[in-house]
């Protein structure tokens, strides 16, 4: 297997980007030949929803004309009837779902595929494997297993496609609290979805002034940008056959380009690192938690 | 409407005993090892305590709900696995359960054995708990702390399965089980471990009084001389956004929805739960007679007002709060 | 077992050099008590798990010596220290007497001593949380731990009257 192509994928953009340009971005993507795959959908707030369905599904529209595979993601926090009903409607279409909440599973039709979001929580392969016995193809597994764990999953689920999280802030919390308007002094039910003012997230600072975290409504994302930066040998041993880039600002067309070369053998490590930074990620690069460490961590390839 | 079922934690022997002694109807309480969602040092059974735990609270008509309730390690499945068998050879009343492979394992081998899902499957709508009702035969679903009491009726509302819900103690202001705040700082993941914000990532400096807690070297606070300060979890810290510091995430309270407790029996919440194993004997005993006393107050038709103001001063940071029961917590 | 111990010259007056010159005899009993429970019942220090042969400094508030706490393994014992003794322990656990030993007894819980700031910790906080948790599953005293059979509040008062004596000695010979 070591000869197959790693996919490339653009995950669902997390932030309250606005239509324009979510519309720019979007058709920049499709024009994009180093891309295989693209999420929409969005998974963090229900209530930015129906300010940017119309934009996305244009994007949508667009992507697939361009010969993109075009993945619709759920919410992952269902919080009212609205957004479960979305969820409801989603995992019943026919196409090819990413679930980022078990509440999609009592919807999709047993055996249909779906791609298993890092949202949900499959840690191992025993809970893959019950995945997999209702239809799913693919999992883009939890952000904190390190690539030996996956690659022990892997092993363990033949047959299962593996997408590594391998580029942007990492998202690591959700809660029923918006934290954007707990810091405008706002209450959830009337934030004036104040998100859209930080298109990379909120930053958030240790009282000594050391970056940490980025808030993203009631989302909690690192500062740090992931980079999946190991060998791709290694990558290809533990089983990975597609590679996530998450939306950010700066210049997301270079690292997808960055991603295909070092995919493709192109780029070494180093040179992927260095491509990413000069593409202006909104933080310092991490990778700490595939090397089973602190995900805050950085450890350069050697 | 029947009595609501007080759920008290024992994080050893002695805490079961003085949590079914003060009154508590259920225990739950976990193995001494990564499976269980509070393993910290010093604390849980040995399987040969827990099976005489269990004797012991059955001759006094209480239950064990054992908690096996972290996510497996890939690769290391079986020792999941090995802390159901103990669970149901100590006779354990259920399983508190998260991870779909565990869940399956267990009803697949032991059907007999009463499948709870625990909190840390953050199992919030009607759809999720059919779905872990119908693939697993789950029997109960522990709440997410993230709705507030009229979403938690109409929940009931909609399902079949029975709802438990955290009425005091330790808040995550987080879904649990989706939260990686303290593995990113850390690299140990409470979901894998059952540690969060682990003591041996922890430090403490004290200078001329004012304390600075850390995590994995960020400070996640500053405390001034004699103020009250709580355990160092990542998310009741202090941080600086937009040029203000504040408790950005949650402010360093504790749960105490007693005055909720008549609005939740009428919901149709079938038990409560305290959190807490980690805080010992004496704490249990304290909140479990409170809260016996309030939900036997409520069976006789009174109110539970004057059992309120029992619990204080037991209270992380020494506040409380009801959480996101209220909805404007958010 | 006293190494790493430098012996100091004394100074006239000052209440830890009468103390320290007292502690052999006091050692010797904590000592053979501690060991005595080991025996009697291992069980009790499984739960300290990895930090079975973690020490521990215990320094009672307003108490010019402090007692090096090493529950179990070779080393098992107590020993009586200055209480600015910085020999390596796993953790430094300091405050007012009544409040230690109700921590260790379980009449109050460690997550309410310590959001109270009554007890504050440094150094290995892992290792306390071991031994806290273990000497609370174990239904035993502190004063149990230090082989006092008198009950708590006994040994409290004596110790706090003790403590004073030493202050107001302190300030006399000052």
């Amino acid at each position: 297997m070591s000869g197959a192509a790693i996919e490339i994928a653009l995950g669902p953009l997390l932030f309250n980007w606005s239509a324009e340009r979510i519309a720019d971005f979007y058709a920049a993507v499709a024009e994009e030949s180093d891309l295989d795959r693209v999420y929409l959908g969005e998974v963090v707030c229900g209530k930015r929803e129906p300010f940017i369905s119309g934009p996305l599904a244009e994007a949508a529209d667009r992507l697939a004309r361009a010969g993109k595979t075009v993945v619709w993601s759920t919410l992952a926090l269902p919080a009212t009837p609205r957004d479960r009903r979305g969820i409801a409607q989603m995992a019943a279409g026919e196409g090819l779902v990413e679930i980022n909440d078990i509440s999609a599973l009592a919807h999709r039709p047993l055996g249909a595929p779906f791609v298993a979001g890092p949202l949900l929580n499959i840690y191992n392969e025993a809970a893959a494997r019950e995945l997999m016995t209702r239809g799913c193809v693919r999992l883009c597994p939890n952000v904190e297993l390190s690539l030996p764990a996956i690659g022990r999953l892997a092993q363990a689920c033949p047959g299962l496609e593996i997408e590594l999280f391998a580029y942007g802030r990492l998202p690591l919390a959700l809660s029923g609290r918006c934290y954007h308007a707990r810091v405008q002094g706002l209450h959830k039910d009337s934030c004036q979805l104040v998100c859209d003012r930080d298109p990379d997230g909120l930053a958030v600072r240790t009282l000594e002034g050391q970056d940490f975290l980025a808030v993203n409504g009631v989302q909690t994302l690192s500062h740090g940008v992931q980079t999946a930066d190991l060998p791709i040998a290694d990558l290809r041993a533990a089983g990975i056959g597609a590679l996530r880039l998450s939306p950010h600002t700066g210049d997301m067309l270079k690292v997808i380009a960055a991603f295909r070369g070092f995919s493709q053998g192109r780029l070494s490590p180093q040179d992927l690192a260095a491509q990413v930074r000069e593409a202006g990620p909104p933080g310092p690069l991490v990778n700490g938690y595939l090397h089973g460490r602190a995900g805050v961590d950085w450890a350069p390839a050697s | 409407m029947g009595s609501i079922e007080l759920v008290c934690p024992a994080g050893s022997p002695a805490m079961l005993r003085a949590a079914i002694e003060a009154g508590a109807d259920s225990v739950y309480c976990g193995l001494r090892d990564e499976t269980n969602a509070r393993n910290f040092p010093g604390l849980n059974f040995s399987p040969a305590e827990m099976k005489a735990a269990v004797a012991w609270a059955h001759d006094r008509g209480a239950k064990v709900l054992v908690a096996v309730n972290t996510f497996a390690r890939a690769g290391g499945v079986d020792a999941w696995r090995a802390s159901v068998d103990s669970a149901a050879v100590a006779g354990a009343d259920a399983i508190i359960v998260a991870d779909l492979g565990v869940l399956a394992y267990a009803h697949a081998q032991h059907p007999g054995l009463r499948l709870h899902l625990s909190v840390q499957a953050a199992a919030g709508t009607a759809e999720a708990i059919a779905f872990y009702a119908q693939a697993y035969g789950v029997k109960r679903v522990v709440l997410p702390r993230v709705l507030s009491a009229p979403e938690i009726a109409a929940l009931v509302r909609q399902t079949d399965v029975e709802v438990e819900a955290f009425v005091y103690g330790g808040l995550c202001v987080m879904a649990e089980g989706r939260c990686a705040l303290s593995s990113y700082a850390t690299g140990k993941s409470p979901n894998l471990t059952g540690v969060c914000s682990p003591p041996d990532s922890v430090s403490l400096e004290e200078t001329d009084g004012l304390l600075t807690p850390r995590l994995g070297g960020f400070m996640i606070d500053q405390v001034a001389p004699g103020a009250a300060a709580g355990y160092p979890t990542l998310c009741k810290g202090r941080f600086e956004a937009e040029g203000t510091a504040s408790h950005l995430f949650e402010d360093p309270t504790s749960l105490n929805a007693m005055a909720l407790l008549a609005e939740l029996r009428t919901a149709g919440v079938r038990a409560v739960k305290i959190e807490g194993r980690q805080r010992g004997k004496a704490y249990v005993a304290r909140v479990a007679a409170a809260f016996r006393a309030a939900l036997d107050a409520l069976d006789r038709g009174e109110t539970t007002a004057p059992y309120e103001a029992r619990l204080t001063g037991l209270a992380e940071g020494g506040r409380e709060t009801a959480g996101a029961y209220r909805k404007t917590w958010r | 077992m006293r190494t790493r111990h430098r012996p100091r010259a004394p100074r006239r007056g000052d209440p830890a050099e009468v103390l320290m010159a007292l502690r052999p005899p006091a050692e010797w009993v904590l000592s053979a008590a501690l060991r005595r429970l080991a025996r009697r019942r291992p069980e009790v220090f499984e739960r300290l798990g990895a930090f079975g042969d973690a020490a521990f400094l215990i320094a009672p508030d307003g108490s010019p010596v402090a007692f090096r706490l090493a529950p179990q393994g070779a080393a098992a014992g107590v020993q009586v220290r200055r209480r600015d003794d910085r020999s390596p322990c796993a953790a430094r656990i300091e405050g007012p007497l009544g409040a230690l030993l109700g921590l260790f007894d379980g009449s109050v819980d460690a997550d309410t001593a310590f959001f109270s700031r009554a007890i504050r910790v440094s150094g290995d906080i892992e290792a306390v949380m071991a031994l806290h948790n273990t000497l609370e599953a174990a239904e035993l005293t502190l004063a149990d731990l230090l082989g006092l059979s008198a009950p708590v509040s006994d040994l409290a008062n004596a110790t706090v009257r003790f403590v004073r004596q030493a202050a107001a000695a302190k300030a006399g010979w000052a």
